[in-house]
């Protein structure tokens, strides 16, 4: 995605409230897909909203000292203080939360077939997820999702680019073997859709 | 194994991203107001105060700042000298008028503004503002509080207005930092800071400039070390600003009939002294490469052309507040502040519309001086000083030579003018 303007960028640092209120909505999809993503299975979807809004004020408290050089490094540092707070949310003990599919109570047919499918499915994810520290959940939704390559990986969680890729590498195992066991099992009509856009 | 060569198909559908309610944006707007103002970045050096310079900071939302220099610096203000200091006393205000509170300060209170204060022999002032509003610049010294119907606010800084209206008590803060306290919460104020005492909610705070819809820019300084413009994609829109355009002494007849569309007006600003300081003439003598004689010739023309300001702004000052006792206490950045305070409703943005369509030639300027309120004048002094300072050095050094030195960059060397928005 495209950052945003520098002139909108450079009124927002300036307090402008309509340059800010610009910037929330540019990053408010990202925002929402980082911290909703990594904690899958945690948070529910009002506490995700409520993470997303704590991103977007402590971007506002720190956009003054931000510093723009390059493309896509303002989304990316977004992307840092989303995951940073994701992280810290998923080491608050808590209880867990099962998403529940509206459509998955109601009378039996295809649909309902769908949405069983679908839920089974992200309970697999989140069980796959489960396996994972919040750091390397973290790792892996940066990496897979937002094109952080390794040494932006590193910067932003504040470790070396070997941790980063060992971190990797655990995310990976864990999901390739739940994406295969999909992609073998599941019908078609059970695949999960909508936008992705992010 | 490359890094893109690793990734998982069929990701993004197992693992959706959530999409964020309609009304995301809207309610973490509205958490702004609770959570205050932004951090401020590191200081950069500070600017070389000049008389003209403050009108940048200042005028955007008629908040006024302290941060306006010239002539008199605060170590010699006559806020600060010597004068009768009543320990009590009591005022209500028919016109702006302007107390000094002991040593302790120097307040302003516009016209219907209802005060009474007290200074013991400690400088623990303490002021009751009942009604109306009213500007204060606080020295260091004792405890200072402001009383008011809804909430009292307490003084840790030097430069702040109170407006008491409908039992609503609005604070703007200039310089240093104020306490708001009420019954129920205290909150601390910062320059910049709007906040409010009263009303259906306990004392609160905002940042100031997202109220404003115009705005204020200060392009880079030109020399030889900073490029004269930063490539940055224009923007669209009624109000949009570019960093790349050329500067105000360059653009042509197209550019100013666009300024005029956005009643935009830019203004090269002569380097001043600030106080006795010549640091910021002595810069831009640096990027000019002056030396000997013509150097000289310089500083004497910053050296006069600060004097004229200072008057000029004293006598708008006066003309604006009729307040002769104040332009003798206060100084010439106070001055300033109570200049742009006189701004009617919407004044400001007319003035720019006027402005900006003079400057490209579509109008003439008034003919009749009388009509020009304070406020006009003062910004009229801003953006013809670049015009005065080149008539002031082609006294003593030639009018092409003048003429030459002031093109060299599109303007004096220094942050220029930069003022923008309709009606």
């Amino acid at each position: 995605m495209h950052d945003l303007d520098e002139i909108t960028l450079t009124r927002a640092r300036r307090g402008d409230a309509q340059a800010f209120a610009a910037l929330v909505t540019r990053y408010q999809r990202p925002v929402h897909a980082v911290v909703g993503r990594v904690l899958l299975g945690v948070a529910s979807a009002a506490e995700v909203d409520e993470l997303a809004q704590e991103v977007f004020l402590r971007v506002y408290r720190a956009l003054p000292g931000f510093e723009s050089r390059g493309p896509g490094r303002l989304t990316k540092w977004v992307l840092t203080i989303a995951s940073r707070l994701a992280i810290d949310e998923l080491r608050r003990p808590r209880a867990r939360v099962v998403p529940i599919d509206a459509e998955a109570l109601e009378a039996p047919g295809p649909a309902a077939d769908a949405a069983t499918a679908r839920r089974q499915l992200t309970a697999s994810l989140v069980r796959a997820l489960e396996t994972l520290t919040p750091e390397q959940r973290a790792t892996f939704v940066l990496r897979e999702f937002h094109d952080f390559d390794h040494d932006e990986l590193a910067r932003a969680l504040e470790v070396d680019v070997g941790t980063i890729k060992s971190r990797l590498s655990r995310a990976r195992t864990a999901l390739r073997a739940l994406l295969a066991e999909h992609h073998q099992g599941a019908p078609t009509r059970a695949l999960p859709t909508g936008d992705h856009d992010v | 194994m490359s890094e893109r060569d690793d990734r998982l198909d069929g990701l993004e559908a197992v693992w959706p991203a959530q999409e964020p309610r309609p009304d995301f944006s809207a309610r973490v707007m509205a958490r702004l107001d609770d959570a205050g103002p932004p951090a401020r970045a590191p200081r950069p050096p500070r600017p070389p105060r000049r008389w003209v310079v403050p009108a940048l900071a200042t005028i955007s939302v008629a908040a006024v700042t302290c941060v306006v220099a010239l002539m008199v610096t605060r170590s010699s203000g006559a806020a600060r000298a010597a004068r009768p200091v009543p320990a009590q006393g009591s005022l209500t205000a028919e016109a702006h008028t302007t107390v000094a509170l002991g040593a302790r300060g120097v307040v302003v209170a516009h016209p219907g503004a209802v005060l009474a204060w007290t200074v013991d022999r400690g400088g623990r002032a303490e002021v009751h503002q009942i009604a109306g509003a009213a500007f204060y610049r606080v020295e260091a010294g004792g405890s200072f509080v402001v009383h008011t119907p809804a909430g009292d606010v307490s003084v840790l800084g030097t430069c702040f207005t109170v407006a008491v209206s409908d039992g609503v008590t609005t604070v703007d803060v200039d310089e240093g930092t104020v306490e708001l306290i009420d019954a129920t919460s205290r909150i601390e104020l910062a320059p910049g800071d709007r906040g409010h005492l009263g009303g259906a909610a306990p004392a609160r705070r905002r940042p100031a400039p997202g109220a404003a819809p115009a705005a204020i820019a200060r392009t880079p300084v030109v020399g030889a070390s900073t490029p004269a413009s930063v490539p940055v994609p224009r923007a669209g829109g009624g109000d949009c600003f570019c960093f790349s355009d050329p500067r105000h002494l360059e653009a042509d007849q197209a550019l100013l009939d666009e300024w005029a569309g956005l009643c935009r007006v830019r203004a090269d600003l002569p380097p001043l002294l600030e106080g006795t300081d010549q640091a910021a003439v002595d810069a831009a003598a640096d990027q000019l490469g002056l030396v000997g004689g013509e150097r000289v010739a310089f500083h004497g023309a910053a050296v006069e052309l600060t004097a004229i300001g200072r008057a000029r702004v004293r006598e708008i000052y006066i003309a604006a507040t009729g307040d002769s006792a104040g332009a003798d206490q206060l100084d010439v950045d106070s001055q300033i502040e109570q200049i742009l305070q006189t701004a009617g409703l919407g004044e400001e943005a007319r003035l720019r519309a006027r402005l900006s369509h003079e400057r490209a030639g579509h109008s003439a300027p008034p003919a009749d001086s009388g009509a020009i309120t304070p406020f006009e004048e003062f910004f009229r002094l801003v953006i013809s000083a670049g015009d005065d300072f080149e008539r002031l050095l082609a006294t003593r050094v030639g009018d092409a030579r003048a003429h030459e030195l002031r093109r060299r960059f599109g303007g004096w060397p220094g942050p220029d003018f930069d003022w923008f928005g309709c009606p």
